[in-house]
């Protein structure tokens, strides 16, 4: 408290020396004049006082018949008046406080927490888009209808809660754990027909009446199971349908095609000892390189500021493969600056021509093949039979052939209605 | 033949018994000094009358009973007023004389 009074106040170091500095400790005492940080030395007492108590020891001086020499003026009041001709620094110091006050009026970073299936970038670019922002000026974010536009622009978020703190915009949201829910209505009327023309190898029907037996051919568009089933009196004739949602698990065998070619010549490249890191920097979409400043690398650097600023970046040059590697600089959590620093590395390679032998060519065909028989397997299809053969002539390789394949070629497809009236039938189509 | 009681010298100045059975705090009552130890580096003294002798090595304050005496070495009076001092150094003996 005392340090905080002799900053505001201001204080004066002084000097006491003469016969008898107790009886001037205690005129002081007496007078109710603070002193502090008494020190003695060589029979000279150096002390503390208040700028308005100093100009109170006059007398007191003459009483004790000391001697007093200031030694050193210290705190604000005397900075003030040292400070007087030094204006540049108090507008220094005024323009830096307006500035701060002025930053703190705004968002500067938003903060997005609990979100899990939307991205913070999709929240952001949304926010965006409702002219909520970095930089946005903080009377004019409004946390409740920020709150609601998130909840309207995603259905999955249950909860949303908006606050500012500080010059941060938080917002916790809550998504539906259980995922979109795709709402399917499986009462509707509907018939299951061939995609493709094939044999049916296998069929279970779990709903409707099916109109095709294993073994059976069918073309594209073929009704393989019904959704309408006649309702039938004691007589024989149908006077009513009823129309349910057809169901059923069918195999088709299908005729696929398979054509794959290369040339038989291609280059290979032989890479080489990779260059030296060069520091990249850019702005926005100018790209420079501080590694030398030659004017070769000069005259590159200007081309390549028309350069998209991707992340990293590959690409072939000159027989020498260029990986551009570069990190954003953010100012706070998600205020991205449009300014990137990274690296540049070349990797020269030379560039060699030759031909496969029919050996190679016909691997290289085979694990062509085999990899598009793998992709045939994740998908859950069956071949059943191969007729796929590899020819070679002067110039490429063709591996060309028929496939059958066991899939499930089926689709759903609403079935016509069709309306009981007066003994006749008419067709209504329940399609809008 | 009566015998003669011996009495006890009291350790209140007059009238003190009246004010130590009403547990008066006794600086307030008999303006006792009060002399606060933190440890043997820091010594804050109350209801002193004045200095008597001052330099780094001896601090030696006049209170209503007697002296009080500090030595030690590079005693240093962080601050002073007419009510009470707080003393800094390494203090090495405190006498009441």
């Amino acid at each position: 408290m005392q340090r905080g009074k002799a900053f505001w106040k201001g204080s004066v170091r002084i000097r006491v020396t003469g016969r008898e500095p107790e009886r001037f400790f205690n005129l002081c005492g007496h007078h109710n004049i603070t002193l502090w940080d008494v020190t003695e030395h060589k029979g000279c007492f150096d002390m503390s006082l208040l700028p308005e108590d100093f100009f109170r020891l006059l007398p007191i001086r003459r009483k004790s018949g000391v001697r007093i020499r200031i030694q050193k003026k210290q705190g604000l009041p005397f900075f003030y008046r040292r400070s007087l001709k030094r204006k540049a620094f108090f507008i220094g110091i005024f323009l830096c406080l307006a500035g701060l006050y002025t930053l703190s009026q705004f968002i500067w970073n938003i903060h997005v927490e609990g979100n899990y299936a939307n991205s913070t970038q999709t929240i952001l670019n949304s926010l965006d888009a409702a002219g909520i922002h970095h930089g946005s000026w903080k009377k004019r974010v409004d946390c409740s209808q920020t709150a609601s536009y998130l909840r309207e622009q995603f259905p999955n978020l249950t909860w949303v809660s908006a606050k500012i703190e500080g010059t941060q915009l938080v917002l916790a949201v809550k998504e539906n754990v259980d995922g979109y829910v795709i709402e399917e209505k499986a009462d509707d009327p509907q018939n299951l027909v061939a995609k493709k023309e094939g044999t049916v190898v296998r069929i279970i029907t779990r709903n409707g009446i099916p109109q095709v037996l294993p073994g059976d051919t069918c073309q594209a568009g073929d009704i393989l199971v019904k959704g309408e089933i006649p309702l039938v009196n004691d007589s024989g004739e149908t006077y009513d349908y009823s129309y349910v949602h057809a169901d059923a698990d069918i195999d088709l065998e299908t005729t696929w095609y398979y054509y794959d070619t290369f040339p038989l010549s291609h280059t290979v490249r032989t890479y080489q000892k990779a260059e030296k890191k060069t520091p990249v920097f850019q702005i926005s979409a100018y790209r420079f390189f501080l590694g030398n400043l030659l004017p070769e690398n000069f005259v590159e650097s200007l081309r390549s500021m028309t350069g998209t600023a991707d992340q990293k970046t590959e690409k072939r040059e000159n027989g020498a493969d260029e990986e551009v590697s570069l990190q954003q600089l953010y100012l706070t959590e998600n205020f991205a600056l449009p300014f990137y620093f990274g690296y540049r590395q070349k990797f020269p390679f030379e560039i060699q021509k030759e031909t496969y032998s029919e050996h190679e060519a016909k691997e290289k065909a085979s694990q062509n093949y085999q990899k598009f028989h793998r992709n045939l397997s994740e998908k859950g299809l069956q071949i059943s039979e191969n007729h796929v053969t590899i020819e070679l002539n002067d110039t490429s390789c063709i591996t060309k052939g028929t496939l059958r394949v066991i899939e499930r070629a089926v689709e759903a497809q609403p079935c016509e209605m069709q309306k009981m009236s007066d003994g006749k039938e008419t067709m209504v189509d329940e399609q809008q | 033949m009566r015998k003669k009681k011996k009495q006890k010298k009291s350790l209140h100045p007059p009238g003190g018994e009246v004010l130590s059975a009403m547990q008066v705090p006794s600086d307030l009552a008999f303006g006792e000094p009060v002399v606060t130890f933190y440890g043997g580096r820091e010594v804050q003294i109350e209801n002193y009358r004045r200095i008597l002798e001052y330099n780094a090595c001896r601090l030696c304050v006049l209170t209503q009973y007697g002296r009080l005496l500090l030595v030690g070495e590079g005693i240093r009076i962080v601050s002073y007023s007419g009510e009470e001092m707080r003393v800094e150094g390494r203090i090495d003996q405190v006498t009441f004389q």
